[in-house]
């Protein structure tokens, strides 16, 4: 049975990355909202165990359990729609933080050119040095203006890296945190 | 990585390659003369297990040596086949001592051999190879299909059992497998069981020794993988390579 909560301005399905995000910003700025979000509460006492390589790298224990609920997919339009039975190169994750929570890799910005990499190719090749029909495009965005982001993403992510003299290297510096 | 000259100027053994080649299985390197350090300390340092020497199983997981799924003949079968996929050789214990065959059985007796986390409820229909496994057997049923294979495959090429055969001639009927074309299989296929058998064989060398494999963590010794450190604070920001006694998941409970 339906069961009535109070309203709220703002619902938002999916509390990964950008669900996570969102939210965030929205009540930074005084709007309530209510994120939705399947699968079981984890805390930090339920990774005790998380180096076990075997149960959490290969064994998949982060992911949605598919017996319960999984995809169909298909490759091409001709062939026909199957469930994914196993995990194979794409993983699906659940629980509050979606796939942010195992989430792993490494985060680089991306350099100026890639953001303007037509009018950049232009100005140091020449207009020739695109073939016709190549639609390469710039992006609208430039770095300058998305650097602040790049700043504020890298802080809320944990993002770190050595220092270094890059131009466009993250501006924190890969501190080990002291005192336990 | 820096490659290290053999000091007998042998070709390289796939193990010393392996091990030689860094950690492959993830952890902290530690200066970039890594690779060379160890081989150096592997030299100088007294064998912790001779081949042959011990035919006790640690007492770490003497408890879990017992058998949950296979009957003895399969055990035997598999505990023969791991061997040649990772066998004993002059840097250490093969896959039989490192109970390789414990953990495999451990495994198909679990959730996994069950997949009782995957979907396996019908329509079932023959996929692409793009769409992943589509067949209705567990892990563990396809398991024995293997093994029952393996067997026959033996007797009919060779009159001997598996485990009784000469070393190259396990070779020969594990390549068969491998390949595929020689060997059919009812539910399966002999190269897709080659690759579980070989991919259980490497879990089972190198999981947590909690799960019956990686006995006395030397499948970790050997490599000198450093385990499940709980952190690596006081070694993170230290010159040069830091040797450190592997942890296995037990320690985490002290």
């Amino acid at each position: 049975m339906a069961n009535p909560l109070p309203k709220v301005p703002v619902v938002i399905v999916g509390m990964g990355w950008a669900g996570g995000i969102i939210a965030a910003e929205l009540a930074k700025a005084g709007i309530k909202v209510v994120g939705l979000e399947r699968g079981k509460k984890r805390s930090t006492e339920d990774y005790f165990m998380v180096h076990d390589e075997l149960r959490y790298a290969q064994r998949y224990e982060m992911m949605q359990d598919l017996s319960k609920e999984t995809i169909t997919f298909r490759n091409t339009e001709k062939a026909r729609a199957l469930p994914m039975r196993t995990y194979g190169s794409f993983l699906i994750g659940d629980g509050l933080g979606g796939a942010g929570v195992h989430w792993n890799g490494q985060t680089y910005r991306f350099l100026p050119y890639d953001f303007q990499i037509k009018s950049m190719t232009v100005d140091r090749y020449g207009a020739g040095k695109i073939p016709e029909g190549m639609q390469i495009q710039d992006w609208g965005i430039t770095y300058d203006e998305l650097e602040p982001y790049f700043d504020k993403f890298e802080k809320t992510a944990g993002i770190s890296g050595e220092k270094d003299t890059h131009p466009n290297a993250p501006s924190g510096q890969a501190t080990i945190r002291r005192g336990r | 990585m820096p490659t290290t000259p053999n000091k007998d100027s042998k070709p390289m053994s796939r193990r010393a390659f392996l091990r030689n080649s860094g950690l492959a299985l993830g952890g902290v390197v530690l200066g970039g003369a890594f690779g060379t350090a160890i081989w150096k300390d592997r030299e100088e340092q007294p064998q912790e297990a001779p081949p042959g020497a011990s035919q006790t199983p640690a007492a770490s997981g003497s408890y879990q040596d017992a058998l949950m799924f296979f009957n003895q003949e399969q055990f035997r079968l598999t505990e023969a086949a791991v061997e040649r996929i990772y066998p004993e050789d002059e840097h250490g214990p093969g896959a039989k001592k490192l109970g390789v065959a414990y953990y495999i059985d451990h495994q198909l007796a679990g959730n996994w051999g069950s997949n009782t986390k995957d979907y396996m409820m019908g329509p079932f229909s023959p996929g692409e190879a793009t769409q992943g496994y589509q067949g209705r057997l567990t892990r563990a049923s396809m398991f024995l299909i293997g093994l029952n294979g393996l067997k026959d495959y033996s007797q009919k090429t060779y009159g001997k059992a598996f485990p009784e055969l000469e070393e190259a001639e396990q070779d020969e009927v594990l390549k068969a497998f491998e390949k595929g074309d020689k060997v059919k299989l009812n539910g399966t296929d002999a190269p897709s069981f080659f690759k579980n058998l070989r991919t259980f064989t490497l879990e089972g060398v190198y999981a947590d020794p909690m799960y019956g494999g990686n006995k006395d963590m030397q499948g970790w010794k050997m490599r000198n993988y450093p385990g499940n450190q709980m952190s690596y604070y006081d070694q993170i920001e230290k010159d040069g390579l830091v040797k450190l006694e592997p942890k296995s998941l037990r320690d985490h409970m002290a």
